[in-house]
């Protein structure tokens, strides 16, 4: 019994408890919590200089077409930092959940079912399996935003986000067709040490590899919501209730960017090469297109939506990059932006649930009644706009320095340079909403009730204090996922 | 439990297999007695009868475990043929057959006249399905396919006083005698041309003799007869209305069991005296499944009536199967044979839970449906189990055999199948999440249409659908070596 298998049994025993009538709201906390102390521990005693650690594997089934599939869990520098991300935003959403909310078992039976997809995602080692995982999270969260969401359109965009994500699924899973259908029958497998092992000595052919990249990216791009195909997610996150707001925009839309980092790049590279003009082309449109539409956002929800499309626009230039230092730093900007991202999504849900307003114009000055709330927003906001001292910028310059390493002409310096603008651009946004929302004179709404309460300042905390961490001494992630990225490439 | 099956049928031993010791002699067997039954008994009462049919079925699905496998014999002078194939699709009909005589004793109370039909119809028409899957000659294929779809006429119009069921059961005679006339005018012509009715003989007359285009037409009629009865677009146009207005029960063997029938009804002639003109074959089968896919998966997103919606969804599953069909190899048709599986357990689910939660004949709107997930959340769990099964949402069973589809027709590089079936599962969810929707998130109407309670062998139909939904999914690599084993008698 590994480690990994109990991250993500812990959540479905939890469920399980939920369906018998435990207490609804305890229970999810506690299961989260002690997944959180098994990831800590985990990445206090990994030690493993890049090496795959607490590995398990146990074969689920063999088909003569398509190979053996195993239930294989393992862990190294990569995927690590993401299951203590998983963690961290996990305890910090189920704190910030409500405790009473109309029917809260099965409300938190979602939330604990899209967190063990997560956990499941990220610890898999098996392509098929990393799916299947991914997947757990979809229909809980088409209910969560349907049910329990804000705004009359909340069903529309339910069905909206749940068609995109599978449409997105089905793309990457005719990618998988294509990997696997391009191996010889005899060691079709979709297990990702094996096929690492396999493929880097025998890489695919160069045809297959373009037109298997091609939907790897596009599939994982949609769950990213790489440009165009970006536009389920703000809408999807303003309508959901904060608790899932926070996983699904800082946990399970890195399960793209780790997929690509995981089997696209890697195992296609001649096909990452081919379709590099095409990824920087839509990821310009990330950070500009994106940045520009979240200057014009009149909301502050919608606001935190759409930068956080733009900012995997910078995801998404590591991976074209594809240097090991640009590499690195996306395994450290996904951690970072996950904090980063879902601690404001935090604040926004304290902010909307004291006024009952999401709108910049009618907000104003809740630093002034709300101190703490008003100190912990702005570092989460000097987060996400790559403040030197916090983990965005820390993982922002590794990635810069990284395309500079890799830089050729074309496509490749037009996305330096719109990432460079795109810096400019969320500085003018992010400061314009804090300004909007904590200073000021007191806007129409009316704050309501008095400062945080313990539980909420534990929820603010913990992506504040992880993102000082990461900022000070990135190399808590960096140095084990450099180790594992150069073992996992062949460069 | 294999005591009970060797004293019904002594066969597990190496003994060959007497024509008295057929499955099917016993199931019309016990539709006989329970004419009788019904006739002797002294009290009008159906509830004896439906507890008799309903046991039967269980003690034909325990006895069906005993059956002898990876043993190959003709009776009749080859017009029934015993082997793996037969045995996966019986069992498929009788647990179809046993779910139906349930759900129809959910509906006993709704008021039928002359009930007692209601249980014993569903053993002929399972015998006759059972004889189709054994078929050997098209005699044998065309008289079990006319029985099938006699007991069908009546059951689909089996509420009377229902203009529904009496509109659906009009439909379905019209639309069944027309097919009936497209598949005897082929046989007529294959006959006229191969010279014979035996599959065998007649697969190898048309061998030597494929390029005349009477046989040509001949095997494209009998496939259009095939495609009515499998509800395959372009002539899927009855199986929304008749299963819209027939009671529940008789739409979820509409869905499960007579599509089975149809399957197995061609995987025999494409087998045996269709393998000659498999290349003329696959292009129909190709546009069938396409205009299937499209068809069912389109027409479904704009109905608002949940029976409805099976029916478009039965149309776009036929499509599946038919994709797999085509692909035309050995792995094709274990994914089928899977797939198969997947869809009846879901399907079947899904019908008992509208029949279960609908205390009205004909129509079933999703409105209907509005707040069951707060006056009956474990219900409402498991219509979701069985939709979200349909849609193919993984690890559910019916993701695995979209998967093995998939895998087994890129195979054979059809790509651009691949992709028209996987975009048209995307549009699938939207139909299937509907009915979430309004299990979920709509407040209950008034509560007058969700049914007052189910009882405790209702409640475990259900669950036992449910788990096997989940269960098949979760185990692919063994149900799948299962079937291998069973198929080719390994």
């Amino acid at each position: 019994m590994t480690p990994l298998l109990m991250l993500v049994l812990i959540p479905l025993l939890g469920v399980v408890a939920i369906a018998l009538r435990a207490p609804a709201r305890s229970v999810a906390l506690a299961a989260s919590a002690l997944c959180l102390g098994v990831v800590s521990w985990m990445a206090c005693s990994y030690n493993a200089a890049g090496e795959f650690r607490w590995e398990w594997v146990q074969p689920w089934f063999q088909i003569p077409l398509l190979g053996s599939t195993a239930l294989r869990f393992g862990v190294d520098g990569v995927n690590l930092p993401l299951l203590v991300l998983t963690g961290m935003v996990s305890v910090s959403a189920l704190l910030v959940a409500p405790a009473k909310i109309e029917r809260e078992s099965e409300y938190y039976g979602c939330l604990l079912f899209v967190i063990a997809g997560a956990y499941g995602a990220f610890a898999s080692m098996d392509l098929m399996c990393m799916y299947i995982f991914h997947e757990f999270a979809l229909i809980p969260t088409f209910l969560l935003i349907g049910f329990w969401g804000n705004g009359y359109r909340r069903i529309s965009i339910s069905f909206q986000m749940a068609l995109y994500l599978l449409a997105g699924s089905i793309v990457l899973l005719l990618g998988m067709l294509g990997l696997l259908f391009s191996l010889p029958p005899e060691i079709r497998t979709t297990d990702l040490r094996v096929l690492q092992e396999v493929l880097s000595s025998y890489p695919l052919h160069p045809d297959s590899q373009g037109m298997i990249y091609f939907f790897l990216l596009i599939g994982f791009g949609i769950l990213v919501g790489l440009f165009p195909f970006h536009t389920w997610a703000p809408k999807s996150y303003s309508a959901a209730p904060t608790p899932a707001a926070m996983l699904h925009a800082g946990v399970l839309k890195k399960f793209g960017i780790y997929g690509l980092l995981r089997v696209a790049e890697p195992f296609c590279p001649v096909g990452a090469e081919e379709w590099n003009s095409l990824l920087l082309m839509l990821l310009i449109g990330n950070i500009l297109f994106v940045g520009w539409a979240a200057l014009s956002q009149k909301n502050f929800n919608d606001l935190l939506g759409y930068s956080s499309v733009m900012h995997m626009g910078y995801l998404f230039l590591g991976l074209a990059s594809g240097t090991p230092a640009a590499l690195t730093g996306v395994v450290l900007l996904s951690v970072a932006h996950g904090l980063s991202v879902s601690g404001l999504y935090a604040v926004q849900g304290m902010v909307a649930s004291r006024t009952g307003e999401v709108e910049m114009a009618s907000l104003g000055g809740v630093a002034k009644k709300i101190p703490v709330l008003g100190f912990l927003a702005v570092i989460l906001a000097m987060a996400s706009v790559g403040l030197p001292g916090l983990g965005n910028f820390a993982g922002e310059i590794l990635i810069f320095f990284g395309s500079w390493q890799g830089l050729s002409a074309g496509w490749q310096t037009g996305a330096m340079l719109a990432a460079l603008v795109g810096v400019v651009v969320s500085s003018v946004y992010m400061l314009r909403a804090v300004r909007a929302v904590f200073y000021g004179t007191e806007g129409k709404a009316r704050i309501e009730g008095v400062g945080l309460s313990l539980t909420e300042r534990v929820a603010l905390l913990i992506p504040v204090v992880g993102l000082l961490v990461l900022g000070f001494v990135p190399t808590l992630v960096t140095d084990d996922a450099a180790a594992s990225l150069s073992r996992w490439f062949v460069w | 439990m294999n005591t009970v099956a060797t004293t019904l049928f002594l066969q597990k031993s190496q003994e060959p297999m007497q024509w008295w010791n057929l499955p099917e002699v016993w199931w019309i067997f016990v539709g006989i007695l329970l004419l009788l039954l019904e006739m002797l008994r002294p009290r009008r009462n159906s509830a004896s009868i439906a507890k008799a049919s309903i046991f039967a079925f269980a003690v034909m699905l325990i006895a069906s475990l005993g059956w002898p496998t990876g043993l190959e014999t003709t009776f009749f002078g080859g017009a029934y043929q015993w082997d793996g194939l037969a045995i996966f699709f019986k069992r498929i009909f009788l647990i179809a057959g046993l779910a139906t005589t349930w759900m129809m004793r959910k509906c006993e109370a709704q008021g039928i006249q002359g009930r007692d039909e209601f249980y014993i119809l569903p053993w002929f028409a399972v015998a006759a399905m059972g004889f189709v899957s054994s078929v050997g000659d098209f005699v044998t294929g065309f008289v079990s396919i006319e029985l099938l779809t006699v007991c069908s006429y009546i059951m689909v119009a089996f509420y009377r006083s229902d203009r529904f069921s009496l509109e659906a059961g009009a439909k379905y005679l019209v639309i069944g005698a027309l097919s009936t006339a497209f598949l005897v005018f082929g046989i007529t012509i294959l006959f006229g041309t191969g010279g014979s009715l035996r599959f065998d003989q007649l697969a190898n007359s048309l061998a030597s003799g494929h390029q005349d285009p009477a046989v040509t037409m001949g095997v494209v009629l009998v496939l259009v007869g095939v495609g009515f009865k499998l509800a395959a677009a372009p002539f899927h146009w009855w199986a929304p209305d008749v299963y819209h207005g027939a009671p529940t029960p008789v739409s979820a063997f509409l869905a499960v069991a007579s599509k089975a029938a149809a399957v197995v009804f061609l995987l025999r002639l494409l087998i045996g005296p269709f393998a000659p003109l498999w290349t003329q074959c696959q292009q129909v089968l190709l546009a069938l499944a396409g205009a299937s896919l499209l068809v069912g998966n389109l027409g479904a997103l704009s109905q608002r009536d949940v029976k409805r919606v099976m029916g478009y969804s039965s149309v776009s599953h036929a499509g599946f199967i038919l994709l797999g069909i085509s692909a035309g190899s050995q792995p094709a048709m274990l994914s089928v044979c899977y797939y198969l599986l997947a869809y009846t357990l879901a399907t079947l689910l899904v019908f008992g839970v509208i029949c279960g939660m609908i205390d009205k004949t004909g129509g079933s709107l999703m409105r209907q449906f509005n707040g069951l997930a707060q006056s009956r959340p474990g219900v409402a769990w498991l219509m979701t189990i069985g939709m979200l099964s349909l849609a193919g949402i993984p690890p559910l069973s019916g993701f695995f055999g979209k998967w093995f589809i998939f895998a087994s027709v890129w195979q054979e590089g059809m790509y651009v199948m691949v992709f028209l079936a996987g975009f048209t599962a995307v549009a699938s969810l939207f139909y299937y999440l509907a009915i979430v929707r309004h299990m979920f998130f709509e407040k209950p109407a008034d509560g007058r249409a969700i049914s007052s309670g189910l009882s405790f062998g209702y409640q475990l139909l259900l669950v036992v659908l449910a788990v096997a939904t989940v269960a098949v999914g979760l185990v692919p690599g063994a149900v799948q070596r299962a079937i291998y084993a069973l198929i080719f008698n390994l």
